[in-house]
């Protein structure tokens, strides 16, 4: 088990999930360090969703460890770490103004002036019932409630999935507006070009596990590539082994 | 501003910034914006504005002051000197392009000469 450094937010040490025969997670270790942004990156099904619902603590059982901030995620991780689920999780009753006030009421760290704000700032009324709000802009609601937390770990889960050009553009000055030198943020995505300004770290899980860990900027520097480039020589070369 | 997928954003950052320098855009002692600005203006990780910042204080192009900012260096012969440099960085990628085409020297010359003497 690694030893945990005090600017690790997250450590997962060998963490393994299996649902029934499927391996989501094979022995994943990798670490977190505050102040930075990190793309977990990788295809599908290669367990970057059901590692963040176990640091979310909404997947309770499984092999190995994850730490956030010295502690097992659970009820007191959970006021710490805010996550955007890659599913709808809004009740059909919600209105907009509803899901704020939910969010209000459970955690403590929400910041009530900034979700009024981002709420202008994406276009979202307080009357609109949630069920009926179009993708993108649920994508937008999910985002604004998620981001006006004062926590000290986002992890996003395809924050991009089916948006515009125009709310990506948002979602990433939203992102970038929320992040500072003692928060982490996390974002799982396919949308690699979306997010490569952002990232200080790239992680590339494949089956379950982390195969590559790289400084962005290192990508670039060494090899003359995109991210996006990066990705899919990495993982063309992966399929042929 | 666009980037490129060759360069790490840092040193486009850079560059993009000593440009200004060099055409006037940003004068001796013009205050830049907060590192959480510039990420913004920029759509960058401001960790990434911190690297460029830092770096370019090493360089003496920007000198900051504790709780007051951070300033474009009042050396007059900055923008002159920034010219020179990038101006070296685009020769050199120049004859590296031209190089890998097998052309020598005086061929790179003649081709300026050429090009030159186009109306």
């Amino acid at each position: 088990m690694g030893v945990s450094v005090l600017s690790d937010i997250l450590v997962a040490s060998n963490l393994t999930k299996r649902y029934g025969a499927v391996t989501a997670l094979n022995g994943l270790t990798c670490r977190f360090q505050r102040g930075k942004v990190y793309g977990l990156l990788g295809p599908n099904g290669s367990g970057k969703s059901t590692f963040l619902k176990i640091c979310a603590a909404l997947t309770m059982i499984y092999q190995g460890e994850v730490l956030i901030d010295g502690a097992r995620p659970g009820l007191a991780t959970k006021a710490k770490v805010a996550y955007l689920p890659d599913a709808d999780y809004f009740l059909d009753w919600m209105r907009v103004g509803d899901v704020v006030d939910f969010f209000q009421d459970f955690f403590d760290d929400f910041d009530r002036t900034k979700a009024e704000h981002l709420l202008r700032e994406l276009e979202l009324e307080k009357h609109i019932l949630a069920s009926t709000l179009s993708k993108g802009m649920l994508a937008r609601l999910k985002l604004a409630a998620v981001l006006s937390r004062r926590a000290r770990l986002f992890l996003l889960d395809e924050a991009f999935d089916g948006v515009d050009p125009v709310t990506r553009e948002k979602t990433i000055d939203i992102i970038l507006d929320t992040f500072d030198h003692e928060s982490t943020i996390v974002l799982a995505t396919h949308h690699i070009d979306y997010v490569d300004k952002l990232l200080d770290e790239v992680k590339l899980l494949r089956r379950g596990e982390v195969i590559r860990e790289v400084a962005a900027d290192e990508v670039r520097q060494s090899t003359g590539k995109s991210i996006g480039e990066y990705y899919l020589e990495v993982f063309r070369h992966a399929k042929t082994n | 501003m666009r980037y490129n997928d060759r360069e790490p954003i840092y040193m486009q950052i850079m560059q993009e910034i000593k440009t200004d320098i060099a055409l006037g855009r940003l004068a001796p002692g013009m205050q830049l914006p907060t590192i959480k600005e510039q990420a913004a203006i920029m759509r960058v990780n401001p960790n990434t504005v911190a690297r460029v910042y830092s770096l370019l204080e090493q360089e003496g192009v920007i000198t900051k002051h504790k709780g007051l900012g951070t300033f474009v260096s009042t050396r007059q012969t900055l923008a002159a000197e920034l010219k020179r440099e990038l101006a070296g960085v685009t020769t050199s990628r120049f004859i590296s392009e031209m190089s890998r085409l097998g052309l020598s020297a005086p061929e790179i010359e003649a081709h300026l000469r050429q090009f030159q003497a186009r109306p």
